[in-house]
């Protein structure tokens, strides 16, 4: 009896087992989840009976109109005219779609446009003056613009013209907005013209390019920073008009280019300037390290040259420092060759340029000289602290 | 469909125009070069223009430049007056938000200007291609340059009968760098010059360029470029020391060089708000012509118009020129005086408005909004240009203009800014 009552319980519990699933501790999504699908706010504007709009009063910049002829879909479609003048700063309507709730966007932002019909009444347009910004509920916004690339056939007539603007192609993350909570669609009018827009939604997209991030930026961390090197990155010396200044052939050894100078400053329009890249004109960021840093160079020569030194940057409000080489600048290191230290905190002003985005190095001739001049370095240089723009020799 | 409909369509209007359009040629000659328009030398005698094209053509000009394809009517209104055209295409510079690290922007920005390129290549007007206007200016992403390359390789595919430009705020020698390495079918340096014009000829080949250029932009110094009174206002001169400046920069800068420079425009030949409304323009917002645009004439025809506006050269409030900070109390009297040149008029009428200070951040060509007027009182009018006036009851920073204009209206403007307290 014991046998057979555990032969039907285990028969049973075998039988109850065809009912049960496998299951895992965290189970994974079977089903591919189209986001989009999902998201409740897909129409931005379909006619003036269904959606929201604001901005649409007519002034003396802008006539909004529901015209109610050749529509693309729906009761009517949306018809824009303007002219920015003098009176008015901000010509612009604006879709505050799905009755001002908030609109999630981020699930879907790689693979989502909004895309919406579009004709014109005259001649035929490759682009129109129309910016398009998404708003958050903090008020930042994000701009974009009809792209070429997704005007269907290329070209805006008095077609409808399917057009889409990728939601990858707003600026939100420079500008901070919250894409997860986004407010309004906006469109901004600039210059003049009229289109006519009809069925604004949002759909699938797939947006197949990228954003690089070059830089054209070298940022130096350490010493020493051997300058002008590369003949084709000077300028100032150019055989064709002047023989003032000559690359030489190796005459100062390093690994910067030498000059030859040679000039005349009682002869009509004598060339006495030179200049070049800190490196490859990228703009260059000594920030850190510049304020513990000289500019270094040699000269060979009879007698010291009398020279102003220029420092130049990409940016900002004062964007060069310069300043006379004094004779404390110079030690003589050779028979008639001259070391020479200019500390960066003895060019006047110096706190004031932009350290991080630096140009080149311009030598200025202030009077008749012939010299040599080469090995351009930025080197360490901590100074005398008790006299920091003297250099103490040592 | 649509575009090989366009490309089709493209490909007629070029059959149909080939006759008209104009072959132009760039002619090296050791260091030096020439422009050939259908095996002709042409100096380009050109101004930024959009209308005024009469006066423009009577004056002696041959040449306008703009600044986009997007008011493509002015070429035909230009080639029916005998002109050319410097035809712009519209390369957003980094200042207005385009991020050239930003592959979707850039590709749809070439593809879009293509399309202008295969528009408007066989146009009988169309001179030179102008492919972007100061893209260099507050920019650092240097990758703009390889979007003047693609398009200038492009136009060199398409159109080899006109030769290709780009416009730079200025010159610098990392411009002159960048653009001679990573745009090598560009044929043309365009050089936006004001105050820089005075040295442009000599720093263009102290920086190593080596093909030819054209004066773009050049006129008197430009706002950014201007002293300041001490809150801020930038001080304009009268209009007859910058017709001066005009007549002076043409024939002792522009004209000399004649072995790269094929030539200029002037600007603006027309009128806009550029810190202030009469800074750059030639004409007034009323559409009246300055005494700039007789100076032009001069510069391009060697002969002064029959009726020339008068000048204005010193404008004077309370006794202090122009270039002095003015200070005023509210609600008091100011003489304000004019000094100018009469020339053959028999009559000269000055009229006087006051604007408010229009402070602005905008810089370059970009657009900046004009100020509205504000009505004050005249006390006294000896009408040979000295009034006494009231100065406004409210605080603040203001600009008085003078106007002398002849029966033709034509005419001359001076401003003074001040301030009160």
């Amino acid at each position: 009896m014991r046998i057979i009552s555990s032969t039907i319980l285990f028969l049973t519990v075998l039988t109850s087992c065809n009912h049960l699933r496998d299951i895992e501790l965290y189970q994974k999504q079977v089903q591919k989840v189209v986001p989009l699908e999902s998201f409740v706010y897909k129409d931005i504007f379909t006619d003036s009976k269904k959606t929201k709009l604001w901005g649409a009063k007519t002034n003396s910049c802008k006539e909004v109109v529901f015209d109610t002829s050749n529509n693309f879909e729906g009761e009517d479609h949306l018809y824009v005219k303007w002219n920015k003048n003098d009176e008015c700063k901000f010509i612009g309507i604006g879709f505050p779609w799905g009755n001002y709730k908030s609109k999630n966007l981020s699930p879907f932002i790689n693979s989502a446009a909004i895309e919406m019909m579009i004709r014109i009444d005259e001649e035929e347009k490759t682009k129109l003056p129309m910016f398009f910004s998404l708003a958050d509920y903090s008020g930042k916004m994000c701009v974009s613009k009809i792209n070429y690339l997704d005007i269907e056939g290329g070209v805006i007539d008095n077609n409808w013209t399917k057009v889409r603007i990728p939601l990858q192609a707003f600026n939100y993350e420079r500008k901070g907005v919250n894409m997860s909570n986004i407010k309004e669609l906006r469109i901004e009018f600039q210059q003049s013209g009229s289109v006519h827009i009809d069925e604004m939604k949002i759909v699938p997209h797939e947006h197949n390019y990228n954003r690089t991030d070059t830089e054209f930026k070298t940022t130096y961390n350490s010493f020493p920073i051997h300058l002008g090197v590369g003949s084709q990155y000077w300028w100032g010396i150019n055989s064709t008009y002047s023989s003032n200044f000559k690359f030489a052939p190796n005459s100062i050894e390093g690994h910067s280019e030498s000059l030859i100078a040679d000039v005349d400053l009682s002869e009509k329009n004598s060339w006495n300037n030179f200049g070049f890249a800190f490196d490859k004109w990228n703009q260059v960021d000594i920030s850190k390290i510049y304020s513990t840093s000289a500019l270094k160079f040699k000269i060979k020569s009879s007698s010291i040259p009398n020279l102003q030194i220029m420092i130049v940057s990409y940016k900002g409000d004062k964007r060069r420092v310069q300043r006379l080489i004094g004779e404390s600048n110079y030690k003589e290191v050779q028979g008639g060759v001259y070391e020479v230290l200019i500390p960066i905190k003895s060019f006047d002003n110096y706190q004031l340029i932009d350290w991080g985005s630096l140009k080149e190095i311009r030598v200025t001739v202030k009077e008749s000289s012939q010299f040599e001049i080469g090995e351009f370095q930025l080197v360490e240089f901590r100074g005398n602290p008790r006299s920091p723009k003297k250099w103490i020799g040592k | 469909m649509r575009i090989a409909f366009l490309f089709t369509l493209s490909l007629l209007f070029s059959i149909s125009a080939i006759s008209q359009s104009s072959k132009v040629e760039i002619i090296k000659s050791n260091h030096s070069f020439s422009l050939l328009k259908d095996g002709e030398p042409y100096y380009i005698k050109g101004a930024g223009a959009k209308d005024h094209f009469d006066l423009l053509e009577s004056s002696g000009a041959n040449s306008i430049r703009i600044w986009s394809t997007n008011n493509g009517h002015l070429l035909d209104s230009a080639y029916n007056h005998g002109m050319t055209v410097s035809l712009g295409l519209y390369v957003r510079p980094e200042r207005s938000g385009m991020d050239y690290n930003d592959e979707y922007a850039v590709r749809g920005q070439i593809e879009q200007l293509k399309q202008e390129i295969l528009k408007y290549k066989d146009h009988p007007a169309l001179l030179v291609w102008g492919i972007g206007n100061e893209v260099d200016l507050r920019y650092s992403n240097f990758k703009v340059w390889d979007t003047i390359e693609e398009l200038a390789k492009f136009i060199k595919e398409v159109d080899p009968n006109h030769p290709s430009m780009t416009v730079i705020a200025g010159l610098d020698p990392s411009k002159a760098y960048l653009i001679k390495e990573r745009c090598p079918s560009v044929d043309i340096l365009g050089l936006n010059a004001y105050g820089s014009i005075e040295n442009a000829s000599t720093y263009i080949r102290k920086y190593n360029w080596d093909k030819p250029y054209i004066v773009s932009e050049w006129g008197v110094n430009g706002p950014f470029e201007a002293p300041r009174t001490s809150w801020g206002a930038k001080v304009e001169p009268p209009g007859g020391i910058k017709a001066k400046t005009r007549m002076r920069r043409y024939k002792k800068i522009i004209e000399k060089d004649v072995d790269l420079c094929l030539g200029s425009y002037c600007f603006l030949w027309g009128q806009k708000q550029e810190s202030t409304a009469t800074w750059h323009g030639m004409f007034l917002s009323d559409g009246r012509p300055t005494e700039a645009v007789d100076f032009m004439s001069y510069c391009w025809k060697g002969s002064w118009p029959d009726s020339r506006a008068p000048s204005i050269n010193s404008i004077e409030l309370d006794e202090t020129n122009w270039k002095k900070d003015h200070i005023l109390n509210s609600n008091s009297e100011a003489t304000l005086e004019i000094k100018y040149d009469e020339f053959n008029n028999t009559e000269v009428f000055i009229d006087y408005k006051l604007y408010p200070e229009a402070f602005t951040n905008k810089i370059g060509g970009d657009i900046q909004d004009s100020v509205s007027e504000i009505e004050f009182e005249i006390t006294s009018n000896s009408k040979d240009g000295k009034i006494i006036f009231k100065t406004p009851s409210k605080p603040g920073a203001y600009r008085i203009f003078a106007i002398a204009s002849n029966s033709n209206n034509q005419c001359s403007v001076a401003n003074i800014a001040f301030i009160v307290e």
